[in-house]
């Protein structure tokens, strides 16, 4: 058994129901009275919790009565639709093939590279010096 | 008893005929609904921490009471309002579990939850009791989210609802020793988080 008062501490969980069992309010006038002054405070608290406003419980109802009459679905069964959907759009693009390059044939793949060769080799000046090549044109024929 | 829904029970109990749908007035449901819809949605809030979510759970809450009733939920007959409750708290845990993964998601401004709720006329209406009300009230709501699910449940089960924790432990299907061991823990963080406004 205790000897002293109960603190704050125990007595706000004694209000939540998880106080110390040693029976001290049955025996002690201050403590019990501390803890009714206690109890009326968070009463007083809970009568000024915020109000809902009217129209948007008026909305609510709506809401769910056209639910129940079968109309607008659930939103978060919007959303989730809407999720899963996206989700499995993404995977078909993901899993399809992408489009692969044409097959060359040997006979022009060889060809190709000739040429690409053929013009490196041929054109040894860097691209960027043919516009003075231009000022030396004469009757359409450049001189190299 | 809510008379209301006995009286749509009562219609739901007259022997129906096969064909016909069953006999649940919308207007019954609805006129009960409105008398639990604010105490429900208002649970909604301190549990899931925003109104955007708090409004989808609280219709999703009325729905699953519609679709009970109509199945012939007995235990809507005995205490209506505590079996809505149940219903919304677990709709709420759900809501938490199958929420986790959004966090991109927007959350609602302070100023779209102000248009929602307002403050209700305090007993004593002086400016600086109110203004400190709304203070506690802004302080615990963000406390609340600081706990784990099951803690913040039983800490509005018994704080705003004023459940007894034998109620909570039967609401929520759990041991009462349970039930006070994480109410002790909700408690003790919520002291750490407030400790300024009672010190």
């Amino acid at each position: 058994m205790r000897n002293g008062h109960w603190n704050q501490d125990e007595l706000i969980a004694w209000l939540y129901g998880v106080g110390p069992e040693d029976g001290h309010l049955d025996s002690c006038g201050e403590c019990r009275a501390k803890a009714e002054r206690l109890q009326s405070r968070m009463t007083e608290a809970r009568m000024a919790e915020p109000d809902v406003h009217p129209a948007f419980l008026a909305r609510q109802r709506r809401s769910v009565l056209d639910r129940i009459a079968g109309g607008a679905p659930s939103p978060a069964r919007w959303l989730a639709t809407a999720a899963v959907a996206a989700m499995l759009l993404m995977a078909v693009a993901l899993q399809s093939p992408s489009p692969q390059p044409e097959a060359l044939t040997a006979s022009s793949a060889d060809t190709e590279l000739f040429e690409d060769v053929f013009n490196t080799v041929a054109w040894a000046e860097p691209e960027a010096v043919a516009p003075l090549y231009g000022l030396f044109e004469r009757s359409g024929e450049v001189s190299r | 008893m809510n008379t209301v829904l006995e009286g749509m029970m009562a219609v739901m109990a007259q022997p129906q005929t096969v064909e016909a749908k069953p006999a649940l007035s919308v207007s019954g449901f609805a006129g009960w609904m409105e008398s639990e819809q604010r105490r429900v949605f208002l649970l909604c809030v301190r549990m899931l921490g925003n109104t955007e979510d708090a409004d989808i759970a609280a219709q999703d809450t009325f729905l699953k009471a519609w679709k009970a009733i109509g199945k012939g939920d007995a235990e809507a007959l005995s205490d209506p309002a505590k079996w809505v409750t149940r219903i919304a708290v677990n709709t709420c845990l759900d809501r938490l579990r199958s929420g986790r993964w959004q966090f991109w998601r927007r959350r609602p401004s302070a100023e779209d939850e102000a248009l929602v709720l307002a403050f209700a006329p305090a007993p004593e209406p002086g400016p600086e009791k109110q203004a400190l009300a709304v203070e506690i009230r802004e302080r615990l709501a963000e406390a609340l989210k600081k706990l784990s699910d099951r803690q913040r449940t039983i800490f509005v089960l018994r704080h705003y609802e004023g459940r007894s924790l034998e109620e909570v432990a039967a609401m929520l299907g759990l041991e009462e020793g349970t039930v006070k061991a994480h109410a002790a823990r909700a408690l003790a963080k919520l002291r750490t988080e407030l400790r300024d406004l009672y010190a």
